[in-house]
C-alpha cells in the first residue's frame, strides 16, 4: 500500500489539516472530500458504513448522513458515531432524493455517494482521488463485491461483479466509457454534480442518468478497478426482486431519455446498442428459443446453450477469485451466476414489455439493497 | 449492474472484439499519432490476454460439444443431433458464430446508420429554418 502521504496530490488536501498521528503510525490528512451517506431504515448496516469510512487512509472533512424519516433510529445511530446527521422535512422517496437533498450540505471539492449498506477498503477514497488528477474526470468509481456471499442469489451476484468488473468494465474504462459509475460508491466532482442539479429522480437508475448525462457535457467518468467497496446484495428472491426491477426498468428508461444524445458518444453507443440487444432479444431467445428448440428437435441438446459460454465466463472469474484468494468460491459459485442470469433475463424482457410495449413505466421507487 | 444476459449474446463478443483490439489500437495512437496518453501496457496487454483465453475456452468448448454430439456411443442410444436436416455439429457450431458475429456486425451498422440518418435529418431541418426566415 502506498504511503498514506504520496496520494492524493496535496492540492487536492485542506492544507494544515493533518490529524494528530498516533505512536507510530504515519499522520493520515484530511481530503477535501464530502461523503453523502442516504439512509432510510438502516439502522442495521449504517455503523458500519461509517466506521469504514473513518478507517480510511484519507479522511473525509465531513460525513453526512441522510436519514431519509427512518423509524428504525438510524439517524441517531449515525449521530452516535460523530457524524453529522441531516433529515429532510419529509420522506424524499428515493436514493436519488435523499442523495440531492444532502448534496446542499456539501462544500467541497469532492463528495462521495456511498450506500448505507455498503463498506470500503481502507484506501478506496485515497485509491478513487487519483482519477481526478485529470481535470476533466466528473466523477470515479471502484470495484464492487458483495460483502456476504452464502445464497444462491449473492453467490451468483458475486460472479457477476467479479466478471463484469474484471473484464467488461476495465474494456469500458481502457475506451474512456465506463457504462455506469455505479450508485452504491462514486466519488464526484462537486461544481460538475451541482452543475447536473445533483440526482435526478426522472429514472429509476440515477446512476446510469448521471453517468451518461456527464458524458453528453463533455465530462470524463473513470473506473478504478484498485478502489473496491463491498456492499449487501439481497440474500433472498424478494429483495433481489426489487433491485431487479429497479435496475431493469432504470435501464430502459435511461436509453428512452439519453438515445439521441448518446448516438454522438463513441464507443458508448455501442457498448448500449448491443447491451439493449442482450437485454431484449437475447434475453427473449435465452427464455424461449433455446426450450423451443429442445421440443422441436425432440431432445434436449439445444439446452446446452444456457451453459455454452461456461469457460469464457469461467475464466475472468477464476481469475480474479485466484488474485483475491477466493478462487475456491469463485468456482463454488459458478453455478449460481447461471441461475441468476436466467431471472435476469426474465427481468429484462419484462421491463422492456412495461415500459416501451405496455406504456406502463415503474415509477415508484423501491427498495431492495 | 449488468443488464441483461452477461457473457451471452453478442455483449460477450463486442467486449472480447474491443480488447483483442486494444493493443493493436494502442500502437497506432502510439507510433502514429504520437499520442503519449496510451494506457499502461500492462492493463492492455491483461485485457488482451483474458480475452485470448476466454477465446480458446469459447473454442474448446464448441470443440468438446461436437466430439459429445457425434460420439459414437451417443448415437448407439439413439439420440439424434439437434439439427434438422442431419447437419453436422461442426456445421451447427460454425452456423451459430456467423450467425452471432452477423448480428453484431448489424446492430453496430444499425447505430452508425441511424446517428447518420439523425444528421442528416436535423442539418435540413436547420435549413429549412434557415431558409423560412430569410
Amino acid at each position: 500500500m502506498r504511503r498514506p502521504m504520496d496520494f492524493p496530490p496535496q492540492s487536492r488536501l485542506t492544507p494544515g489539516t493533518t490529524e494528530a498521528a498516533a505512536p507510530g503510525r504515519s499522520p493520515v490528512p484530511h481530503a477535501a472530500i464530502s461523503v453523502i451517506v442516504p439512509a432510510f431504515n438502516e439502522a442495521a448496516t449504517v455503523a458500519a458504513t461509517i466506521r469504514s469510512l473513518q478507517a480510511q487512509t484519507v479522511i473525509p472533512a465531513a460525513i453526512v448522513v441522510v436519514d431519509d424519516c427512518s423509524d428504525d433510529g438510524t439517524g441517531g445511530m449515525a449521530r452516535a458515531l460523530g457524524v453529522t446527521v441531516v433529515r429532510p422535512p419529509a420522506n424524499t422517496g428515493s436514493k436519488a432524493g435523499a442523495q440531492t437533498f444532502g448534496l446542499s450540505f456539501v462544500a467541497t471539492e469532492f463528495v462521495v455517494a456511498i450506500d448505507a449498506d455498503t463498506t470500503l477498503a481502507p484506501d478506496a477514497l485515497e485509491r478513487l482521488l487519483t482519477a481526478f488528477e485529470a481535470p476533466r474526470t466528473a466523477a470515479a468509481c471502484g470495484f464492487v463485491l458483495p460483502r456476504h456471499v452464502s445464497s444462491v442469489w449473492e453467490r451468483g451476484r458475486y460472479v457477476e461483479y467479479l466478471f463484469a468488473f474484471t473484464f467488461y468494465k476495465q474494456v469500458q474504462e481502457y475506451y474512456g466509457r465506463p457504462l455506469i459509475a455505479s450508485g452504491c460508491f462514486t466519488m464526484y466532482r462537486t461544481e460538475a454534480l451541482r452543475a447536473c442539479g445533483g440526482w435526478s429522480t426522472r429514472t429509476l437508475a440515477e446512476d446510469m442518468d448521471l453517468t451518461w448525462t456527464f458524458y453528453q457535457q463533455g465530462h470524463g467518468v473513470r473506473f478504478v478497478p484498485e478502489a473496491a467497496c463491498y456492499p449487501i446484495e439481497p440474500h433472498d428472491f424478494r429483495l433481489l426482486r426489487a433491485q431487479l426491477r429497479r435496475w431493469s426498468h432504470g435501464f430502459v428508461q435511461n436509453v428512452r431519455v439519453h438515445w439521441r444524445p448518446l448516438l454522438e458518444i463513441p464507443f458508448l453507443r455501442s457498448a448500449v446498442a448491443v447491451t439493449l440487444w442482450d437485454a431484449t432479444v437475447a434475453s427473449f431467445a435465452f427464455l424461449l428459443l433455446l426450450p423451443l428448440l429442445a421440443i422441436w428437435f425432440g431432445n434436449p441438446w439445444p439446452l446446452l446453450g444456457y451453459l455454452i459460454d461456461a469457460p469464457a465466463v469461467a475464466i475472468p472469474v477464476l481469475v480474479a477469485g485466484v488474485q483475491r484468494g477466493e478462487g475456491r468460491k469463485a468456482l463454488a459459485s459458478l453455478p449460481a451466476f447461471f441461475v441468476l442470469r436466467t431471472v435476469n433475463a426474465a427481468f429484462f424482457v419484462r421491463a422492456v414489455w412495461l415500459e416501451v410495449v405496455v406504456q406502463r413505466p415503474l415509477l415508484v421507487y423501491e427498495k431492495g439493497h | 449492474m449488468t443488464a441483461g444476459v452477461p457473457g451471452a449474446g453478442i455483449g460477450g463478443l463486442f467486449y472480447l472484439a474491443a480488447a483483442l483490439v486494444a493493443p493493436a489500437w494502442d500502437g497506432w495512437r502510439t507510433l502514429v499519432r504520437r499520442d503519449r496518453r496510451v494506457h499502461r501496457p500492462w492493463f492492455v496487454a491483461r485485457l488482451a490476454v483474458l480475452a485470448l483465453l476466454m477465446l480458446g475456452g469459447i473454442v474448446a468448448a464448441g470443440w468438446l460439444l461436437g466430439l459429445v454430439l457425434t460420439s459414437p456411443s451417443l448415437l448407439a442410444q439413439g439420440a439424434r443431433a439437434p439439427a434438422a436436416g442431419g447437419a453436422s455439429p461442426q456445421f451447427i457450431a460454425r452456423a451459430a458464430v456467423l450467425l452471432t458475429v452477423g448480428t453484431l456486425v448489424a446492430v453496430l451498422a444499425g447505430v452508425e446508420v441511424l446517428r447518420l440518418a439523425l444528421r442528416l435529418q436535423s442539418r435540413r431541418a436547420r435549413a429549412r429554418r434557415a431558409q423560412e426566415s430569410r
